[in-house]
């Protein structure tokens, strides 16, 4: 009686079973639909306010997830046909009939002893006609909450308008992947420029490895880039600031000397050929400081004359070069030999040469990061919209114009102050900035030059005005910048271009979400950069 | 329950514990849960003590049972100079027809089958405690002579909850032997009504007998051996270990309020009293509603609360109805 009661009942509550299981499942999808759903719009609503990557794929991601969480649960929501009976006595107030039945129907129960056995019998009986009458159906419906099905379809509505619609921040996020690609090449050409610097045996170890420490350490900021233009630039700016101060606002003109210096004593040797760096300056003049005594009493005064000129024009710069080369001048017109005058002379010659050499290591690494930063803003600004395109393309031709004309008729040969060195000095035209007022930032000065990308084009001849010889002439140096774009028309004067750039800045920063701090910023750059009347 | 009896079916139990009912309603007005309650103290071979004010019909509950029960009733109005012999009985020095003299037995008015002990917290300890072993025990020592009582034998002690004065309070430890303790409530209205129909009238109605000692005992029989399962023994068990404040699953009242919990006497007693209401309720199995039903009754006399409870009101039923909830509630979940 009590096996076959007990195979009875768990036929009977097998199917119960399976009915609390479909119950469970579509009671925990009804209720949870709404949570999910509410989950994914709140993911697509971000991802219209907030430029996030693949919100989309997260927002799928999200209902997915949900969707195998309930597959889970119906999975894993087996009850057992104890459980099941004791659901039901307790739902259909059975008062533990159909579970004590089926505890004490087991073969192995050894409690069965305590009971009265006609009692027992009847307990089964019982639980059996009770169970017998159970209709899964009708006693366990499936429930389902009207006000979850409401939430759940007002939910999956919002998702599939937010779904569906454009969504104005997937031009920030292409703009952002841009952006990233950008400086992922800026990176790229810098350790180009890095490598070679790195292979260049005239410039100091020591300065060369400081140098390329500062290019790598940008470099690696700019390959963790995932976009952000603001981070970019600063990190660009922050090389462009270390850089500028290490370079060497004498340098020009120092370097001018040597080349003069360079010149004359080709001249006095006889030689054809200019002396093609510091280093054969160097020999030039320890060759000529050998032969004083065969030169005569005027190629002496020569030789003098241009030792004392080149000492007076790099005192500023050199000053050991500048007391060697008088101590030699003084020599040659005594006709003694200094030899170790001589030594020290070449010696300056070889420095300088270093110097040299790191400077324009400098200057060429200013001037990468310098096109690096524009590179990187166009690519920030190329999603603009089409009015500052035009805009920007309209003003192009006057800029380049203006650019040529001052880039063969106003050139100078030096310039000075941290402001200035943003260009070579060769490529700077009109009136520089007061090199000594520090407190201006870059660009303050009345005339000072900047690059336009608008009026970019085909480099020009410049003509560099050198130092006035002794016979009154200036001599002038004809030949391209070997700097990328330093000499090119696209330098203009700031002045014509800041409305421009003012404006699309302004523009930009109303179409585009760029945080307030930096708006500010970008506000207050601007106002300083305003031309004075 | 030494006694063999004729089995009774399940039916018979039923038809003649509804007949008794029936029966005591015939004179008891309202009070459906005392009459039950003392009927199922009664089949569970238990003594109860009942707690109400005078008048409430205490007296006449157990007088109407004796009559439907066709069993010996007495009473015994406890005063504090009421002595143990008194209540058991004592030896005394009796002359026979041949003028022999010997020490005889005398019985007391324990000796009945259902017994009222009024106003028990009257007497001494002394005599209380010669009550509460009679009850116990179901046997009588004097003069190292045992006495049985003849069986059923059922005490039901009153005690008056308002005049406290002069009285001696069961320890807890006695008021643990009681199986139940019940509160006799005021009648409504509509029942006071009724009783001044009945007993002003010119008939008062007459109990008729449905059943004899020899049923009773066999109503005790069967009792004992409805099934019950055991995750339903399992509820039972926690129930009462959560009455205990250093229970893990104890509820925070508990905690707070009990100073000492329940005794497994109160588990055996829940247990007992539920598979009484599983009959009575034409079923064959304890359920969890019988426990929950038995909890209020069974467990109220056997906490004891501590001063804390005294001073915020909180009394023993709201403990225990609280921690039925929990515990009975937490075995459904």
């Amino acid at each position: 009686m009590n096996s076959s009661t007990q195979t009875e009942l768990l036929t009977y509550l097998r199917p119960l079973s399976r009915r609390m299981r479909q119950r469970a499942s579509v009671e925990w999808l009804t209720r949870t639909a709404w949570l999910a759903l509410l989950a994914c719009a709140f993911v697509l609503l971000g991802g219209r306010l907030w430029p996030v990557e693949n919100y989309r794929v997260a927002a799928i991601g999200l209902v997915v997830s949900w969707l195998v969480g309930w597959l889970g649960y119906t999975v894993a929501h087996r009850r057992t046909p104890f459980q099941a009976a004791r659901l039901a006595d307790h739902e259909l107030a059975l008062h533990e009939r159909l579970s004590t039945a089926l505890v004490l129907s087991d073969r192995d129960h050894a409690a069965t002893d305590a009971f009265d056995p006609t009692l027992l019998n009847m307990q089964l009986a019982d639980a059996l006609a009770v169970v017998r009458a159970i209709e899964p159906r009708r006693a366990f419906p499936l429930h389902v909450e009207r006000a979850a099905i409401m939430h759940a379809a007002i939910a999956a509505l919002a998702c599939l308008l937010l779904f569906v619609l454009p969504n104005p921040m997937d031009n920030i996020i292409a703009q952002r992947q841009q952006v990233a690609q950008r400086a992922q090449t800026e990176a790229a050409k810098l350790e180009k420029l890095a490598q070679e610097i790195e292979h260049n045996k005239q410039i100091d170890p020591d300065e060369a490895a400081a140098l390329l420490k500062q290019m790598r350490d940008l470099i690696a900021r700019l390959k963790a880039n995932d976009g952000d233009p603001s981070k970019a630039l600063a990190d660009l700016a922050r090389l462009q600031e270390q850089l500028r101060a290490k370079l060497d606002p004498a340098a020009p003109s120092a370097a001018a000397a040597l080349d003069a210096l360079a010149q004359q004593l080709a001249q006095l040797a006889g030689a054809t050929d200019k002396p093609k760096d510091a280093a054969e300056t160097a020999q030039l003049l320890e060759q000529l400081a050998s032969q004083l005594d065969k030169l005569s009493p005027e190629q002496r005064n020569a030789l003098a004359s241009a030792l004392e000129r080149a000492a007076a024009q790099s005192a500023g710069s050199n000053a050991e070069l500048a007391q060697s080369l008088s101590a030699m001048a003084q020599s040659a017109r005594s006709d003694t030999a200094n030899t170790q005058a001589t030594q020290r002379a070449a010696q300056a010659l070889r420095d300088a040469a270093s110097r040299d050499a790191l400077q324009q290591a400098i200057a060429r690494a200013l001037n990468q990061s310098e096109a690096s930063q524009r590179a990187i803003v166009q690519a920030g600004a190329s999603q603009q919209s089409g009015q500052a395109q035009a805009q920007g393309q309209g003003n192009q031709t006057s800029a380049q114009t203006q650019g040529q004309g001052q880039g063969q008729g106003q050139q100078v040969g030096s310039g000075g102050g941290a402001n200035v060195n943003t260009l070579p000095p060769a490529n700077r035209t009109g009136r520089a900035g007061n090199p000594t007022d520090s407190s201006k930032p870059f660009g303050v000065g009345d005339a000072d030059s900047v690059y336009s990308p608008f009026a970019a084009g085909q480099g020009k001849d410049e003509f560099v005005g050198g130092q006035q010889g002794a016979d009154g002439q200036t001599q002038t140096q004809q030949g391209k910048s070997p700097l990328p774009g330093t000499n090119s028309p696209a330098v203009v004067p700031y002045t014509q271009v800041y409305r421009q750039y003012a404006q699309i800045a302004g523009q930009t920063m109303e179409r585009t979400y760029i945080p307030s701090g930096l708006q500010n910023f970008v506000k207050e750059y601007f106002s300083e950069l305003e031309p004075t009347q | 329950m030494t006694q063999s009896t004729a089995p009774l079916t399940a039916d018979e139990f039923t038809r003649i514990a509804h007949d008794i009912e029936a029966e005591v309603s015939k004179v008891i007005v309202g009070q459906r849960e005392i009459v039950r309650q003392s009927l199922v103290t009664l089949i569970a071979g238990g003594n109860a003590l009942l707690e109400g004010v005078p008048g409430l019909g205490k007296t006449m509950l157990v007088r109407t049972l004796a009559q439907v029960l066709d069993c010996k009733f007495s009473r015994i109005q406890f005063t504090p100079d009421l002595m143990p012999a008194d209540i058991v009985g004592t030896n005394i020095l009796s002359e026979d027809e041949q003028g022999r003299r010997r020490f005889q037995f005398e019985v007391g008015p324990v000796f009945a089958n259902l017994v009222l002990a009024d106003e028990i917290n009257r007497a001494t300890p002394k005599t209380q405690s010669a009550m509460l072993e009679v009850m116990q025990e179901h046997s009588v020592t004097v003069a190292k002579v045992t006495h049985r009582m003849s069986e059923p034998f059922f005490v039901l002690a009153t005690q008056n909850p308002l005049e406290m004065e002069g009285t001696y309070p069961l320890p807890e430890a006695q008021l643990d032997r009681f199986f139940f303790k019940l509160r006799v409530t005021y009648p409504s209205v509509t029942e006071l009504v009724t009783i001044a129909d009945r007993t002003t009238g010119m008939d008062t109605p007459q109990p008729e007998k449905v059943a004899d000692s020899t049923t009773v005992i066999a109503m005790q029989q069967l009792a004992r051996g409805v099934p019950i399962a055991p995750h339903v023994t399992e509820a039972a068990a926690r129930l009462v270990r959560a009455t205990h404040p250093d229970d893990a699953h104890a509820p925070e009242i508990v905690k707070r309020y009990v100073q000492w919990g329940a005794s497994p006497r109160g588990m055996q007693a829940l247990i007992l009293a539920g598979k009484i209401t599983a009959l009575l309720d034409d079923r064959y199995n304890v359920a969890l509603d019988d426990l929950r039903q038995a909890a209020l009754p069974t467990l109220r006399h056997r906490l004891i609360l501590n001063f804390e409870a005294q001073a915020d009101g909180i009394t023993a039923d709201k403990v225990v109805e609280e921690v039925a909830g929990v515990a009975l509630d937490k075995v459904i979940a």
